[in-house]
């Protein structure tokens, strides 16, 4: 037999390597390095003469007592970390929209501490004409890009060629109100200047943006997080090489200069790190509080949990990125963790083909009871728990935090929206209205839903396939990819379908003022139908710059939509964000066009 | 031997062609419009119009018929031009060329640990038979085989977290770059994706090892007076593992498949994970690229183990 000397050596290695490991473990990189104080009270901007457009938005977290100690680098996740250009809409969504707001300047942005109202950005003040179509910004003198190079009229104007003119074939699809709202800047398909374009240098410091028409919703849109402007030094070389088409400004090249913002890229490496440093160029002074941010891929939420808890990571994905049980379990592990609820906004829905029978067509008395039935079976809270965790938020026709529209409980006056403790009345409705219609238990409606195919939007279609069945209705949850659904939805072949355009950003209106506008185009009303009237009063309150003389149309448009019952409003889920204690009450902000600036973030350091 | 690896390399062509057939076909019947797919965005949050698919479907070329969407990419294919990620626009050979390295580092790592762990636990299983350290490494071998690579992973990135509060560092760096930090980036990954082939090999280990105790050169190399040390290792260790390098050389492709799901869990940027995401955003270049790339790798590592057995025992010779 082998010696005992011989069996401990083996015994020996295995126990080696096995240190070898543990050893590994011994020295993590920091990450938070030292802090540095660098406090310095924010400059007082310059009043705004546009009207705010945004109410107060739920705020779930206090501002904090702890003193604040300013300096080092947070570590955030997401999910995909490739390319970085924020008028591409191809670049990774999570990463572009929770770093354009540190990079990047706006002309005008939403205030950062109050989250309402406008302030300027690079636009030190701006004029109105008296037909409302014709915007003057006059830039702020002294502001420099992180290379020193001034701000300058023509950097503006780069970026607005950008925006309207789409050269060189970039998308700029999250800018589509730019798009829409500014009158052409070129002739035509040709090169030419219009005769009134879209943008004009008037001076160094001053442009002019001229709208095809009065737009009561031009500056909340020029608010929107990807309105971004930075230097023309690396995007006027591309849109004028007319070899080079449909071409993203490349990051691991060096085309990531010219910001403005507070922050400035630092280094990146696709599919692994994007990191962004203080940029000591940035003209609000003492600004920002941060000395980086360094974005990692992560793709794996094991992953994100452990590295989170285990202090490489101090706040989620801009996007969902933590499921509620791994919230629940970062904070029972670290007590001290903030998870704000953040309302998104948007609408999400169950939409009804009316084009389909027995669900339409509007106007057949039969149809409009099945779809009378069908909304007052929906029990939002169920949907709530079922779908969302129970944090979601009330979706109804526009936003609940705009108070100058409906109140909460002013949309809980709405038929179907019943909280759940009153629901009763409501489904023994549903169940007459059916039973009129000839549906019993022997004889049920059979119908089909589209879903996703996991997650919440399948989630959802189940609560439906639950709700529904109370009424005598069975639904087959249908589940398919996103563009396998599409297909069907553009050619109306479905019959009940579940929506959320809560992250379009064609349109920033979706944010500021009324989700309907997106009904003009019909890309994201499914149905087929349009209540007869909905577009006149769409006409009328676009051009109204007073949100007073604004909502009463607003509730009209929300009245007649809800009248006909194709889109029923649901929940909209909530983006639970964790992040370490300590932020100088500072609430990452809710998606509502603006933008994820960390500017004046600071860190619990002790 | 020249001839034999000749005609087996030769093999590869249609053994590629065939997989690069089946990949692209199967791509393309499944459901959906990669347009579409595209257009709406990274979450599906972007809109579009029929007229924009129709546009990007022309620049793509996915109005052509299927025949010829392949012949283009096959001829692009062996001229090394790998094309351009629908997603990111960028190219797939730098892609490929920057994961890699990862994924090889992390194969490398495995095979250490596979190799570090298995044969000294073989051995002593075998030279303690039936004893209760024999049961329980048998036990820690059989555990391996049953636990697929994904779950051993998470198992261990809970067990780093809770035990100790640590994860591996954030930000992957090559272990020349910075070999400390790269070396915790590493070694538990390569833990878990070695954990099932270290099972298998150390039931190798062990029973190479008892069948070779019996053989008579053992018993006389006994007899003449060596010690135990000299008789297990010198005499008996050696011939028994003849076998296990063969089979250790089959893990070689398992270990690349394995890093599929490994990477993502340990966030590294191979290979492997780029597979991933390349489904998950259905970025048919890539996909196909990378399904070539696995096929090839599942290629070369038969090919290595049987030209191994050949080398190891010199009677084995190919016609």
């Amino acid at each position: 037999m082998l010696s005992g000397k011989l069996a401990r050596r083996l015994l020996a290695v295995g126990i080696s390597v096995g240190l070898l490991t543990v050893l590994a473990c011994g020295s993590a990189e920091e990450a938070t390095p030292t802090a540095v104080p660098t406090a310095t009270p924010l400059p007082a901007l310059p009043t705004v003469v546009a009207e705010p457009t945004a109410t107060v938005v739920p705020t779930p977290m206090e501002a904090m007592d702890d003193q604040p100690q300013y300096g080092g680098r947070i570590g955030k996740p997401e999910t995909e970390v490739n390319i970085f250009d924020p008028h591409n809409s191809r670049a990774g969504y999570g990463l572009q929209l929770g770093m354009v707001g540190n990079l990047y300047s706006q002309l005008v942005r939403i205030p950062l501490d109050t989250r309402t109202g406008v302030e300027g950005d690079l636009a030190e003040s701006w004029e109105v004409s008296g037909d409302g179509t014709e915007y003057t910004f006059k830039l702020r003198e002294g502001v420099v890009d992180h290379e020193g190079n001034p701000l300058t009229a023509e950097d503006i104007y780069a970026n607005m060629l950008r925006y309207v003119e789409r050269i060189n074939g970039v998308s700029v699809r999250r800018q589509g109100c730019v798009r829409n709202y500014v009158a052409p800047i070129y002739e035509g398909d040709s090169m030419a200047m219009a005769a009134n374009p879209g943008a004009e240098i008037i001076d160094d410091n001053t442009i002019l943006i001229r709208l095809v028409g009065p737009r009561a919703a031009f500056i909340p849109c020029m608010t929107g997080g990807f309105v971004v402007f930075h230097a023309d030094t690396y995007i006027t070389p591309i849109d004028t090489n007319p070899n080079e088409e449909n071409r993203d400004l490349n990051p691991a090249e060096g085309e990531l200069g010219g910001e403005f913002g507070p922050f400035k890229f630092e280094s990146f490496e696709i599919d692994n790190f994007f990191k962004v440093e203080r940029n000591e160029n940035y003209f609000r002074e003492g600004l920002p509080y941060l000395d980086g941010i360094d974005v990692y891929r992560i793709f794996e939420e094991s992953a994100r949990v452990a590295a989170f808890k285990s202090g490489q990571l101090h706040t989620s994905c801009t996007w969902v990125c933590f499921g509620k049980a791994n919230v629940d379990s970062i904070v029972s592990d670290l007590p001290d963790t903030q998870v704000p609820h953040l309302v998104t906004i948007g609408y999400r829905s169950y939409q009804i083909n009316t084009r389909r029978e027995p669900f339409g067509p509007p106007g057949d008395p039969d149809a409009d009871t099945l779809r009378r039935a069908i909304n007052l079976a929906v029990d939002r809270d169920i949907v709530n728990r079922l779908a969302f965790d129970g944090i979601g938020f009330l979706s109804p026709p526009y936003y609940v935090g705009w108070e100058y529209i409906y109140t909460e409980d002013q949309w809980r006056e709405f038929e179907g929206f019943a909280r759940n403790e009153d629901k009763g009345p409501e489904i023994e409705l549903a169940k007459q209205l059916m039973e009129s219609l000839g549906y019993n238990e022997n004889n049920r409606l059979k119908t089909t839903s589209l879903s996703a195919t996991a997650g919440q939007g399948l989630r959802e279609n189940e609560a439906l396939q639950t709700l529904l069945g109370e009424i005598y209705i069975d639904v087959e949850v249908i589940k398919l990819d996103w563009a396998t659904r599409s297909a069907q939805l553009e050619s109306y072949d479905f019959d009940i379908f579940s929506d959320s355009v809560g992250a379009t950003f064609v349109d920033p209106d979706v944010y500021h003022t009324n989700i309907f506008f997106l009904f003009e185009d019909g890309s994201r009303n499914r149905t087929g139908h349009l209540p007869d009237g909905w577009k006149d009063l769409h006409d009328q309150q676009t051009v109204l710059q007073s949100l007073e003389e604004r909502a009463p149309i607003l509730r009209q448009m929300a009245q007649l939509v809800m009248a006909d019952n194709f889109m029923l409003g649901t929940i909209r889920p909530a983006l639970q964000q964790p992040h370490r204690g300590n932020w100088m009450g500072y609430n990452p902000p809710v998606l509502d066009g603006s933008n994820f600036s960390y500017e004046t973030l600071w860190l619990d350091q002790s | 031997m020249r001839k034999y690896v000749l005609r087996r390399l030769i093999l590869f062509i249609p053994t590629l062609l065939a997989v690069s057939i089946a990949v692209f076909v199967l791509l393309r019947i499944i459901p959906g419009d990669i347009a579409a797919l595209i257009l709406s965005g990274p979450s599906g949050e972007l809109t579009y119009t029929q007229e924009d698919v129709e546009k990007l479907r022309e620049q793509m070329g996915l109005n052509e018929p299927i025949y010829v969407q392949y012949v283009d990419w096959m001829w692009d294919f062996v001229r090394a031009d790998l094309g351009e990620s629908f997603v990111t626009r960028l190219s797939i050979s730098d892609q490929i060329r920057r994961q890699l390295p990862v994924t090889i580092q992390l194969a490398m790592f495995s095979m250490i640990v596979i190799s570090i762990i298995s044969i000294p636990i073989g051995v002593l299983a075998a030279v303690r038979q039936d004893s209760f350290v024999d049961y329980i490494l048998r036990g820690f071998a059989i555990l391996g085989l049953a636990m697929p690579s994904f779950f051993v992973g998470l198992l261990v990135v809970l067990f780093l977290s809770v035990m100790f509060s640590w994860s591996t560092p954030l930000g992957f760096v090559h272990l020349w770059q910075d070999p400390s930090k790269s070396f915790q980036q590493l070694i538990f990954p390569a833990i878990a994706l070695g954990f099932a082939s270290s099972g298998l090999l150390v039931r190798m280990t062990r029973a190479q090892l008892l069948e070779v105790l019996r053989e008579d050169y053992v018993r006389t190399a006994r007899a003449k007076g060596l010690g135990e040390k000299a008789v297990v290792l010198r005499h008996a260790v050696r011939n028994a593992l003849l076998p296990v390098v063969t089979v250790g050389g089959t893990q070689i492709g398992f270990l690349f498949s394995g890093t599929v799901i490994i990477e993502g869990i340990f966030n590294l940027p191979g290979v492997g994970r780029g597979l991933i995401s390349a489904l998950n955003s259905r970025d048919l270049p890539a996909i196909q690229v990378y399904i070539m790339y696995f096929a090839g790798i599942a290629l070369v590592a038969n090919l290595i183990v049987d030209l191994m057995y050949a080398w190891l025992d010199p009677r084995i010779r190919y016609g």
